[in-house]
């Protein structure tokens, strides 16, 4: 009796080391540079070609077992732009406005979003889930009220004389259209963003909101380029005029390096916590 | 003869031949019509057209609009047009139009399974005529053989299984009295070939694989069983010689594409020009433009025939490569001449004496990316040039644009899905844009350059108007004109859709017309 039991214990010991060092190289992924790595991936990937995408999607997101794994490939192939201070949408939301459900979400990280810098990828179905799962986990990891200050008071900087924001900007209709919509700014930008932009808003400018100089024979027109193509540019100037100018009759187009928008750098501390608070609360 | 005169010849002889293979010979010499893909056998896509020139050009005017059915993105297609009537396919559609007016005389619809395995959408780039027979591919690698006066159906032959990944998008090329079918799949693991079938019965004559068997000549490129599903796709319409009887076809990538250990080698003829025999299919010659190709560098493109050199002109092939460089060979021997970079290159230090590249530190994928120009869309890539005799320039729709470059292991061959092993995304912070770069044809060394704002896919064409009609890409949707000698912008139209075809020429009515397909129109222009 006590043999069986001893060889039970032995199984189930194994079976649970077998697990869990797949569940361990798994979560580690990726290179398959050595021996037994690759073993694992070929064994898998035989596994795999049984399986189904729901089969994947239900174990890694359902169960929350592919986050770990998936987080080797956020750090691959997602954080040069979705990192706090890159210029990706801020995923660290209660809920992705483009990506309510697995599904979408698993459709953009596989097609990209036609019109934006989010492209398409390559990666395999099991990767693609691994994936959502670590993405859903950084959106309940993340929460409005991780970032300080009183979003009270930023939002009458905002909107008061003091920070003038809205002779450029707009929140919710209010404002003026020379610079970048902000009223779901804190779900497109993370705080690190944010908070760059306000200090040094130079440091990346939005190609579209960006000043163009175009000089002709008898005038030189800037503004917001609203259209480009290899013969045509379109400006809209700061008193809203719409040029439409053939490139043939343009002898130079510039596009200025530095922000029309004002360093914030000297609001004080607590004023930019809290301009901070009420842009992250612009969900 | 009067067109109604001639409909109503063959009602009463059927036996009256439309496209003979004396015409398709001399197809330089009937420039109100537009035989074959690429215009003639040279495929020098060059019109002896001139009524548009570059005095008028300013004043051309849309005569015309055909709207593509749904189902397709972008209108790829490059119409024939004989004696009066426009010949234009869509994914699962030929239609014969009236060339002066656009009105539709008849139309073939076969519908797709629902199952058809592509890289990149449905795609249809065009027919071939030969006789009273247009012969068209389909997206589930069947060659279709239409009657030209009803369009109904004579014969309908399957190439190969569409569920591995075949399919068949390019346009046929007619070689005597065979048609030649080249076929896409290189991202799934095929074993790419070209097949020849008789033009009356529908029966194939020939078959030549791409990438040699068990025993072959060339199959010891491959490490271990890797040819098997080694790639080497025939998409793009090839090139045919009649005096030396030889076609001349680019083959595509290996596969897997973006990681090579599974298959060490040179992996022949993969990213090759391959010349074979017109009767027999059999191999002449190749020149590798890419061993071990990792970049997805398909040697698709539309080889072009020119005889020139220094004093005595001599037979060539010119190409303008996916890789980068441009180059020079001898069509008889296949000898390489030279070769030119025409876009930014990091990954060759240099192309030896023999035209085989040195490979640079930068030349592989890895895991953590490698940032290799040109991208894997290649310096330019199945749209097609032109050669104006006239000017002894070669011309070439070219794409700027690097790439990060990713290896990855993990992915087995899975009959009929992806074979990649890696992939790619734009170099961060880059902005990938492109040219009409013209360069003269036998040193390769740059003529002029018109930049283009973004990339394009758009074919060129060359006239005796000294006009290069080409066009811009998504975002912009530009169809011009350029003075063929200066590369200044002469006209442009915005045509509301993304111009991914050649433009082609052709006389109705006495009046000298130029067409192209845009987003899903197809667009005719003339002057007033």
């Amino acid at each position: 009796m006590r043999a069986v039991l001893r060889y039970k214990f032995a199984t189930v010991a194994a079976i649970t080391l077998m697990i869990g060092a797949a569940w361990y190289i798994d979560s580690r992924h990726v290179g398959a540079e050595n021996f037994w790595k690759r073993k694992y991936y070929t064994l898998r990937n035989d596994l795999s070609s049984s399986l189904s995408d729901e089969w994947y999607r239900t174990w890694h997101t359902r169960l929350g077992i592919g986050a770990e794994g998936g987080k080797a490939l956020y750090g691959e192939f997602c954080s040069s732009c979705h990192q706090p201070g890159g210029r990706g949408s801020n995923l660290q939301v209660a809920v992705l406005p483009r990506a309510s459900t697995d599904e979408a979400l698993a459709r953009i990280i596989r097609h990209g979003i036609p019109s934006t810098d989010m492209r398409g990828s390559a990666l395999t179905d099991p990767e693609v889930w691994q994936l959502v799962a670590y993405v859903r986990k950084l959106g309940k990891s993340g929460s409005r009220s991780t970032q300080a200050g009183d979003p009270r008071n930023g939002r009458l900087l905002v909107h008061s004389e003091k920070g003038r924001c809205l002779s450029c900007h707009s929140v919710r209709g209010e404002g003026a259209f020379d610079g970048p919509d902000l009223t779901r700014v804190g779900l497109r930008r993370t705080p690190s963003y944010l908070r760059e932009s306000l200090i040094n808003p130079s440091s990346d400018i939005a190609k579209e909101y960006a000043i163009v100089t175009a000089r002709t024979a008898n005038q030189t027109i800037s503004g917001m380029r609203l259209a480009e193509d290899t013969f045509n540019v379109v400006l809209r100037d700061r008193t809203g005029v719409v040029h439409s100018l053939p490139k043939s009759d343009i002898t130079t187009l510039t596009e200025a390096r530095l922000s029309p928008m004002p360093t914030y750098s000297w609001l004080s501390q607590k004023d930019l916590d809290d301009t901070l608070a009420y842009l992250v609360s612009l969900q | 003869m009067k067109p109604y005169i001639l409909a109503v010849a063959l009602a009463t002889l059927p036996a009256v031949c439309q496209v003979t293979n004396e015409r398709l010979l001399n197809a330089v010499a009937e420039p109100a019509n537009w035989l074959t893909y690429s215009g003639a056998y040279n495929s020098q896509r060059h019109s002896s057209l001139a009524e548009i020139n570059r005095s008028n050009v300013s004043r051309l005017r849309v005569a015309w609009i055909y709207q593509a059915g749904n189902g397709q993105r972008t209108f790829q297609a490059t119409p024939l047009v004989v004696d009066g009537v426009m010949y234009i396919s869509e994914p699962a559609k030929v239609s014969a139009l009236d060339a002066r007016t656009g009105r539709p005389l008849w139309t073939f619809n076969r519908p797709l399974p629902e199952t058809v395995i592509t890289c990149c959408g449905l795609v249809n780039r065009g027919v071939a005529i030969l006789g009273n027979s247009v012969f068209v591919g389909t997206m589930d690698a069947h060659v279709l053989a239409l009657d030209i006066r009803t369009g109904r159906m004579r014969w309908d032959t399957v190439v190969a299984d569409h569920l591995l990944g075949y399919s068949v998008s390019a346009a046929p090329l007619i070689v005597e009295d065979k048609v030649v079918v080249g076929v896409g799949g290189g991202e799934f693991g095929i074993r790419g070939f070209l097949d020849a079938y008789d033009a009356a019965t529908g029966k194939r004559v020939w078959r030549t694989y791409t990438i040699p068997g068990d025993g072959e000549k060339g199959n010891e490129s491959w490490s271990g069983d890797s040819w098997k599903t080694g790639g080497g796709p025939t998409w793009v319409t090839g090139t045919y010689d009649p005096e030396l009887k030889l076609i001349y076809w680019g083959i595509g990538n290996p596969g897997p594409l973006f990681t090579g250990k599974s298959r060490r080698g040179d992996n022949l003829y993969t990213c090759s020009l391959l010349a074979l025999d017109a009767a027999t299919g059999k191999y002449r010659w190749h020149f590798q433009f890419t061993p071990h190709d990792e970049h997805d560098w398909d040697a698709n493109q539309v080889p072009i025939l020119i005889d020139r050199g220094e004093g005595e002109p001599r037979k060539l092939v010119v190409t303008a490569n996916r890789n980068g460089f441009y180059y020079v060979l001898d069509r008889v021997t296949g000898r390489f001449l030279r070769a030119r970079s025409f876009v930014k290159q990091n990954w060759a230090s240099e192309i030896d004496a023999k035209g085989r590249p040195v490979p640079s530190a930068t030349f592989s994928p890895s895991l953590r990316g490698t940032a290799i120009y040109p991208g894997a869309e290649g310096g330019t890539n199945w749209q097609s040039p032109t050669y104006s005799p006239r000017t002894g320039t070669f011309y070439v729709t070219t794409r700027e644009e690097g790439m990060l470059y990713f290896q990855r292991d993990d992915r087995p061959y899975r009959p009929g899905q992806f074979f990649m092993r890696g992939s790619h995304i734009t170099i961060p912070g880059e902005k990938p844009h492109g040219s009409v770069l013209a360069l003269d044809a036998w040193t390769g060394e740059k003529r002029w350059e018109f930049p283009l704002l973004t990339t394009s896919w758009a074919g060129l064409l060359s006239t005796a108007g000294d006009l290069i009609f080409g066009g811009t890409g998504n975002e912009e949707g530009n169809f011009f004109a350029l003075d063929a000698t200066s590369g200044k912008p002469l006209w442009q139209i915005a045509t509301g859709g993304e111009v991914r075809a050649a433009p082609i020429t052709y006389q109705v009515a006495g009046k000298q017309h130029v067409a192209v397909a845009a987003g899903r129109n197809l667009m005719i222009f003339s002057l007033p």
